[in-house]
């Protein structure tokens, strides 16, 4: 897709003394992915980040786990009430028990997270597959049609499309934003997997299987995924993160989950109106948020790290 | 042009003196240079030869004073210009020294030069920086200095970038980099590797020239023993971080007084030798955090005892008084003699 | 060099078709009664469902319909808002309001990132570097919707450094708030890539000739390191204006701002379909034309660039 002709910088031979990259140990060789574990294994930052996405996945789960209050029941007369024994947080305008509306709305976040990206990453892996292994007019008409939808930017897309799917004005929302946001984010996934695609199409192996007769559909699934797969998840990790903010977002403009549907967006949304009177409703949600797009991006950035053999 | 303190017109042009450089990582610390000697006058030239990685780069970085800081720390020792102890220089003053009076050029021009500018700028900026002229100027300056170097059509090729010139046109460019405040010390640090064997023999002979006109001293830093015969005066052999032999390039040639100059002379192939088994040398050069006890070429030396095996390192014999020969060998009679 | 620009462009009103096409029938295709969802919520009497029907051409097919719209856009008619007022008047309105707060947001981007980049990378693994490592993997993380209503809790509500909202002329004061929440998303990738730029280039070998040429170490980087690290800096510009508008629609909307992010969300609240298609319309002219522009940037920049 790109039309650069960089003159590359010759390799500069070397003008160090002979000093080791290394330690010198007697190791037995190692696979990629083991040398990634070793090296994630010492990262705090890598323990940290799963730690976070466990308790989070664990909330979104077994939310009751956490809180045995109905984040539904409301009363009026509790507008504003300071935290008390079980309501941690305190209780918002409407008089919610925020700790408990925080903690159930990890379930929405989560959900539409993961299944967004999954169909995200099952369209990039099918159309990042059939680009680059078949190359010619149908990889065209592929980048083609990704620069048309990258042409739009992505949250106007999103407004757009969401607040096109959701016309039933009872639906809650959640299968309108997932399906918008696995229709939509999915083209930096499938842009990545064409070139995995591609290169390895180039590689000696492939070739010397292609030449022993092998089908299409093995060489693909055989030889040409495996190698690719590991940054294609590590990506979708990183896409899970943005998914989740932007379901926040979508909810926060109104366009994304809505009615009694809970969602972190939404009270940030209500928090945000009334932040001159009181401004825990927005802080608790905002953080949780925070936190979780946090955690999964930094997940996503550490095994990304360990995995890029060029960063090390 | 400053003048630098307590400078002595009549005292010789370089001398290094027992330099001890050391690179501290994270895996140890390799002592790159243990205890270098070696000086050089006006006109000459002096070669410094070795395999890669003996520590001939980083003596003519510590020399320019552009060593890696961290990693490269020069720990002990003197590099006296003029009479002058550069080391004990600061850092500005170190750096007007540069390019006015020691000037360096480099092994790969390619990434030596800076591929965002113009070739014109990277040569006016000398003028610039360091005499204050106008762009305009120092542009005239870096026109001339281009043909000085035999560029042609250098008023165009001024405006040019790297990239946009071939390997030794661009090694040309960096000689006139080198020599545009007239410095009384060059070191060229591999010039010629990265070439063509027809472009190496130009641009030899251009520095041959350019020295021969304004009597500079020459620091010439190869692995090449076959350039070192046709331009230098002098030879020093380094070896792990030390000088081991030091001797006119002739005597050297005819008859070496340390085992690894030997070997190194034996290894080159010969006409003469047609048909015969070129020799090499056994072993690897020693990695610089783990340098064998005693002299350091021990584990690949035929001539290797137990003296040899055994701190302290062989000191600096006197091999000849005329001509002036040192060798770090307990046994350089036994080589010589041969 | 010619040549590539008019391929480019040639893409692009491929791209500019293409992606209003979508939006087009994003908007209005397969509508069940196309009259009430423009109106929206509100009762339609058999004189306006004649006027509109006539206005969008209803009774015609799909592309025709958005055959007239485009038609229009080259002519320079950007259609008619629900509200009945002209769909460039608003925009006129908002735009500067838009650009004024994207200038002030990209200055202070680009200020902070390339000064604590290069500083970070000199002081590689230092306290400085490992706080800024943090700072900017948090900054990387928020989303626009923490941020924004978060800054504007802190720093206008509670601490009262900076107006809370903007009124209806938008000054520069009171632009400043949102221009910092909205140069955090940019800051901290910019930053990012600075660093590690600069990291590399000080490493390069040009930079030992540069010192050899008894240069100043401040000269060193800020002319000959700075330059070549750049390059990175500059392409990653063209990525972060997606996200640029995005987080445009979200500070206007927390801060009160009247741009095109602002009517943008209001359009779309208020189901004004024209309005949204001739707001995004521009807005993917504008974007497609930035791209290139950052292109073209990258190649004077860099001189071993050759686009052909």
């Amino acid at each position: 897709m790109s039309d650069l002709n960089t003159v590359t910088t010759a390799e500069a031979p070397g003008g160090q003394p002979n000093v080791p990259r290394s330690p010198v140990k007697k190791d037995k060789p190692r696979s990629l992915a083991g040398d990634a574990w070793a090296d994630l294994r010492k990262r705090k930052i890598f323990w940290v980040s799963v730690v976070m996405v466990a308790i989070v996945l664990v909330m979104a789960a077994w939310p009751t786990l956490f809180t045995t209050a109905d984040p539904g029941a409301c009363a009026l007369s509790n507008q504003y009430k300071g935290p008390t024994g079980a309501a941690l947080f305190g209780f918002d305008y409407q008089g919610c028990d925020i700790y408990a509306k925080v903690i159930h709305g990890a379930r929405n976040s989560i959900v539409v997270g993961v299944l967004s990206t999954a169909l995200a990453g099952v369209i990039g892996l099918f159309f990042g597959l059939a680009a680059g292994y078949f190359g010619g007019w149908l990889d065209a008409f592929l980048s083609r049609f990704v620069d048309i939808m990258l042409g739009v930017p992505f949250l106007l897309a999103g407004i757009v499309l969401s607040n096109r799917l959701s016309s039933d004005p009872k639906s809650d929302g959640i299968f309108a934003v997932t399906l918008t946001l696995g229709l939509l984010s999915w083209t930096s996934g499938a842009r990545v997997m064409r070139s995995a695609v591609i290169s390895a199409k180039n590689q000696d192996y492939v070739a010397a299987a292609r030449m022993l007769g092998s089908k299409p559909s093995r060489l693909i699934f055989r030889h040409i995924v495996p190698n690719s797969i590991a940054s294609y998840v590590v990506l979708l990790t990183l896409l899970l993160g943005i998914n989740i903010a932007s379901e926040a977002t979508l909810s926060f403009l109104g366009v994304g989950l809505k009615n009694n549907a809970i969602s972190w967006g939404i009270m940030i949304s209500e928090g945000t109106q009334f932040a001159r009177t009181e401004p825990w409703p927005l802080v608790w949600p905002a953080l949780f948020l925070g936190v979780t797009v946090l955690a999964f991006i930094m997940l996503g950035d550490a095994v990304r790290d360990a995995f890029d053999p060029k960063l090390r | 042009m400053d003048v630098l303190p307590g400078i002595d017109p009549r005292a010789p042009l370089l001398e290094v003196s027992d330099l001890h450089v050391e690179f501290r990582t994270q895996y140890g610390v390799a002592k790159a240079i243990n205890g270098a000697n070696f000086w050089l006058s006006a006109g000459e030239t002096l070669a410094i030869l070795g395999e890669s990685g003996c520590g001939k780069s980083v003596t003519a970085q510590a020399i320019m004073g552009i060593l890696d800081t961290p990693p490269g720390y020069v720990t002990q020792g003197q590099i006296k210009y003029r009479g002058v102890d550069l080391l004990k220089l600061s850092e500005n003053e170190r750096r007007k020294v540069r390019a006015n009076r020691i000037a360096m050029i480099f092994q790969d021009a390619l990434s030596a030069l800076n591929p965002v500018y113009t070739v014109g700028f990277q040569l006016g900026e000398v003028f610039r920086k360091h005499r204050g002229m106008s762009r305009s100027a120092a542009k005239q300056r870096a026109i001339e200095l281009l043909d000085q170097v035999k560029i042609p059509a250098a008023r165009t090729r001024v405006d040019d970038y790297p990239h946009q010139f071939s390997g030794g046109m661009r090694q040309r460019v960096m000689i006139a980099m080198a020599l545009a405040l007239d410095p009384e010390v060059l070191i060229a640090d591999e010039p010629t590797t990265a070439l063509d064997v027809t472009v190496q023999a130009q641009i030899m002979g251009l520095l041959a020239d350019l020295q021969r006109e304004r009597n500079m001293g020459l620091i010439l830093i190869t692995h090449d023993m076959g350039v070192v015969a046709d331009v230098a005066d002098r030879i020093s052999v380094m070896y792990a971080g030390r000088v081991v032999e030091e001797a006119p390039v002739y005597d050297i040639y005819s008859r070496p007084a340390h085992p690894y100059t030997r070997a190194l002379l034996e290894s080159i192939p010969r006409l003469d030798m047609k048909g015969q088994q070129l020799s090499v040398i056994r072993g690897l050069p020693p990695v610089l955090t783990d340098v064998p006890k005693g002299c350091a070429f021990n584990p690949r030396c035929a001539y290797a005892r137990d003296a040899c095996r055994q701190d302290p390192a062989p000191p600096v014999y006197q091999v000849s008084q005329q001509p002036h020969r040192t060798a770090r060998c307990h046994f350089f009679r036994e080589v010589i003699g041969e | 060099m010619f040549r590539y620009i008019v391929r480019r462009l040639l893409q692009m009103v491929l791209t500019f078709f293409g992606a209003t096409f979508m939006l087009f029938a994003l908007v209005f295709a397969n509508q069940k009664d196309p009259i009430q969802a423009l109106v929206g919520e509100r009762p339609v009497s058999e004189s306006q469902r004649i006027a509109l029907t006539e206005r969008y051409h209803l009774d015609e097919g799909f592309f025709m319909q958005y055959w007239y719209y485009m038609k229009g856009l080259f002519t320079g008619d950007f259609g008619t808002s629900m509200t009945g007022r002209k769909n460039w008047e608003m925009m006129a309105d908002a735009w500067p309001v838009t650009l004024r707060l994207a200038l002030i947001a990209i200055v202070i981007a680009a200020t902070f990132s390339v000064t604590m980049g290069v500083y970070s990378a000199l002081k590689r693994g230092g306290v400085f570097d490992n706080v800024s490592l943090f700072i900017t993997l948090v900054l990387l993380a928020m989303p626009i919707v923490v941020i924004a209503p978060l800054f504007q809790l802190i720093f206008g509500i509670e601490l009262g450094w900076f107006p809370p909202t903007a009124t209806r002329d938008a000054t520069v004061w009171q632009l400043l708030l949102p221009a910092i929440v909205l140069a955090c998303i940019v800051i901290a990738p910019e930053m990012r890539v600075t660093r590690t730029a600069v990291v590399e280039n000080l490493r390069a070998d040009y930079v030992r000739t540069a010192r050899a040429k008894g240069l100043t170490r401040t000269r060193v980087i800020w002319v000959h390191v700075l330059r070549n690290s750049l390059i990175p800096v500059v392409t990653l510009i063209g990525v972060d204006l997606g996200g640029l508008m995005a987080g445009a629609i979200v500070t206007e909307h927390v801060f009160n701002i009247p741009g095109v992010g602002f009517n943008l969300a209001r359009a779309i609240k208020t189901e004004d379909g024209p309005l949204v298609v001739g707001f995004v319309s521009i807005l993917v002219i504008l974007f497609l034309f930035i791209n290139l522009l950052v292109d073209l940037l990258y190649a004077a920049l860099d001189p071993r660039i050759r686009y052909e």
